[in-house]
């Protein structure tokens, strides 16, 4: 039984520049992962590329220094990189070593901006693809949902991602803290700008439906609103929406304000007072600020809302202690998984020698004693069943026990030897 | 006997306030759920009080200032379990109100209790439907009160403090609303079942009685109220202000005049 190792090889935006992350990011994840797994000393693989970082995990029986060479070299072949030009930017980490940091970076404190939501999906991604080439087996599977997991423990457990990372997040999650539910909303975006157009993203994909798009040029208010699916409108028509409206972006070059406060104030009674929420994220501010002094008007400007973005970087640090702690516990547990592993194929060989030995005793038994009727010899069957199951219960049971974790190597030998395993056939 | 379930369910509401005191420092769902089991069987310990009394009095045991004041923490109990569910921080809010009833409860002089009173199914119900509406405006101003605590926040832009742990305003809004309709609904049937019953007590629907004066008074205040929510839309930051105003014209209707002024509602 030789030892199963986890080799952990990448790259990330601490150890590499942009221009050697962009060499080695993939265009063809499949191929690569095909490559990969047909490296001689890969038993499973792994591979997730991102515009932040590349992981690629794989696992081997071998020593693990002939698999990193392997994986090295087919990078700089792969890529036509020079290994020595991104030696010194890789990171490999080993077993435990590889799960921690696999934990810590599905969890998205690895990340850029730690907190932030999307390593996770991206991870799942790459493992979806990973399981339709089959390149992951039983050990990276089971440390791929174990990712998930942890991911998700740091959700729940820490506050690590309920502060927003960008502005955008931010206006999403105030809009959230406005009108609860944002199904059905109206949303009403005045200009363009990437911010915006990602708030507006943001806010469709939580629920939002309507969307209408107004911009100086009717073309590119035609052009964005093709984006989200809405509706086109000149400047000269925004009056007309502010009573259907419940979220204004607003985000237009002017020097000027879009939104003056008395305009605002009109539309309320017609309204009948429902809440509307102003994201002027633009500079000169399109929107009057002293609209924010009316009863059931919201408004955030740009600084207002980095001001949130800043406030909760200093909330994600503590957090982010908090989530480590949870990773170094999950690693360890699964540590310890994968020490059990070793004693799964002892108890099946166990079982399978003990189960050949009761076949061939009761084979021989009946021929010796012809006059048995076939409820008798259902009846021995059980017996001789029961009696290897129950004498094999404590040791499997033994076997399996955590508590022996450090001697648990010693017992499996014993238990090998004891038995004369090491003969039998798997088969 | 039923004194005895009394003090245990003020011991579990106490016990369940400070649960939901910490649930504010530590938002973990264990929490809420321990204090929302330890409120729970307070109530449990409550209502076993209450069908004790019952017995023992034969009609419900709600008409006097101290019984009364222990049904509507009881009742605050039921609000919470059907508001509360998906919302422990109301419990936060709530649970001081129904230990603060409580203890009012058990610090107004007892008096003994009337001999069952003519058509005391009627005045149950009087008392029942209005001491009902009663706790339901309570919730609409607990709801106020944390309205106008996450407006704050949200208006004044300073997102820390309680900001993340009370749900979106038009939750609030929502539930505000929701406790005002049906509190109002309920006081109505209060005022007109007391009305009839004085009738035939006391040969007028209506005398000049302090505590029926103020009940009035405190209803057309909230009719006011729910008029301007549904035809104006006086929704979010005026209807919490006048949900916690409104209150206080009821507290008055409650207590003032039971000890302020003079008036037949009064045992003494």
């Amino acid at each position: 039984m030789k030892d199963k190792r986890i080799v952990l090889i990448g790259v990330n935006h601490k150890t590499a520049p942009v221009e050697l992350r962009e060499r080695l990011a993939a265009t063809d994840n499949d191929e690569i992962l095909r490559r990969l797994t047909e490296l001689p000393s890969v038993n499973e693989a792994f591979f997730l590329s991102t515009c932040n970082r590349v992981e690629i995990i794989t696992t081997t029986e071998d020593e693990p220094e002939i698999t990193i060479k392997e994986i090295k070299d087919f990078l700089a072949h792969y890529n036509q990189v020079d290994l020595n030009e991104f030696k010194k930017s890789i990171y490999v980490y080993l077993d435990t070593e590889a799960v921690k940091h696999l934990f810590l970076v599905a969890s998205s404190l690895d990340s850029m901006v730690i907190g932030e939501p999307q390593i996770l999906g991206q991870i799942k991604d790459a493992y979806r693809r990973s399981t339709k080439q089959r390149a992951v087996g039983p050990i990276l599977n089971r440390l791929l949902h174990k990712a998930f997991s942890v991911a998700k423990r740091v959700r729940t457990e820490t506050n690590l991602s309920r502060y927003a990372v960008s502005v955008s997040y931010a206006a999403v999650e105030l809009a959230k803290k406005i009108f609860g539910d944002l199904h059905g909303k109206h949303i009403l975006l005045i200009g363009a700008g990437e911010m915006a157009e990602l708030a507006a993203h943001h806010l469709l994909g939580n629920g939002v439906r309507d969307i209408v798009v107004a911009n100086r040029t009717l073309e590119r208010a035609v052009e964005l609103s093709k984006e989200f699916n809405g509706k086109p409108i000149s400047l000269t028509e925004i009056s007309d929406y502010l009573a259907w409206t419940d979220i204004v972006i607003s985000s237009t070059g002017a020097p000027h304000f879009i939104i003056y406060y008395d305009d605002i104030k009109k539309v309320m009674r017609q309204r009948k007072n429902r809440p509307i929420f102003f994201i002027d994220i633009a500079v000169p501010r399109d929107i009057d600020p002293k609209l924010n002094q009316l009863d059931n008007v919201y408004l955030y400007d740009i600084d207002d809302l980095q001001g949130i973005v800043e406030t909760n970087k200093h909330i994600r640090e503590k957090e982010a202690k908090k989530a480590e702690r949870i990773v170094e516990e999950e690693a360890i547990k699964f540590k310890w998984w994968l020490e059990t592993l070793e004693a799964v194929p002892i108890i099946v060989l166990l079982k399978q020698k003990l189960e050949k030995i009761r076949k061939k005793e009761l084979e021989k038994t009946f021929k010796h004693l012809k006059h048995l009727s076939d409820e008798d010899k259902e009846a021995i069957d059980a017996m001789t069943s029961a009696m290897v199951k129950k004498i094999l219960h404590d040791p499997v049971t033994f076997l399996k026990k955590r508590e022996e974790r450090p001697k648990i190597d010693l017992y499996l030998d014993v238990a090998r030897k004891l038995f004369n395993l090491d003969e039998i056939d798997r088969d | 006997m039923d004194k005895f379930f009394y003090q245990l369910a003020l011991l579990g509401y106490g016990i369940a306030m400070v649960g939901f005191f910490i649930y504010l420092l530590r938002p973990q769902h264990s929490v809420s759920r321990a204090a929302t089991l330890v409120l729970l069987s307070g109530f449990f310990f409550h209502s076993i009080g209450f069908i004790i009394s019952w017995i023992d009095l034969g009609y419900f045991p709600f008409i006097t200032v101290k019984s009364s004041l222990s049904f509507v923490a009881w009742f605050l109990v039921i609000v919470y379990i059907m508001f509360g569910w998906r919302l422990a921080i109301l419990g936060t809010f709530l649970s001081p109100l129904i230990v603060g009833l409580m203890l009012l409860s058990r610090v107004v002089p007892s008096i003994a209790e009337p001999r069952p009173p003519i058509k005391v199914l009627w005045l149950s119900l009087h008392i029942g439907f209005s001491l009902i509406g009663d706790a339901l405006l309570a919730l609409a101003f607990c709801v106020g009160i944390m309205y106008l605590v996450q407006e704050r926040h949200i208006k004044t832009k300073k997102l820390g403090g309680l900001y993340q742990r009370l749900p979106s305003l038009t939750l609030l809004d929502d539930i505000n609303h929701k406790a005002l309709i049906w509190g109002f609904s309920m006081l109505t049937l209060g005022l007109i079942l007391g009305a009839i019953y004085a009738q035939w007590v006391r040969g007028h629907y209506f005398t000049w009685d302090p505590k029926e004066v103020w009940s009035v008074i405190t209803w057309l205040v909230y009719a006011i109220l729910i008029h301007e929510r549904l035809a104006v839309g006086w929704r979010g930051r005026r209807a919490a202000i006048i949900s916690i105003i409104g209150f206080m014209f009821l507290l008055f209707t409650f207590f003032g005049v039971n000890y302020l002024l003079k008036s037949y509602h009064v045992f003494k």
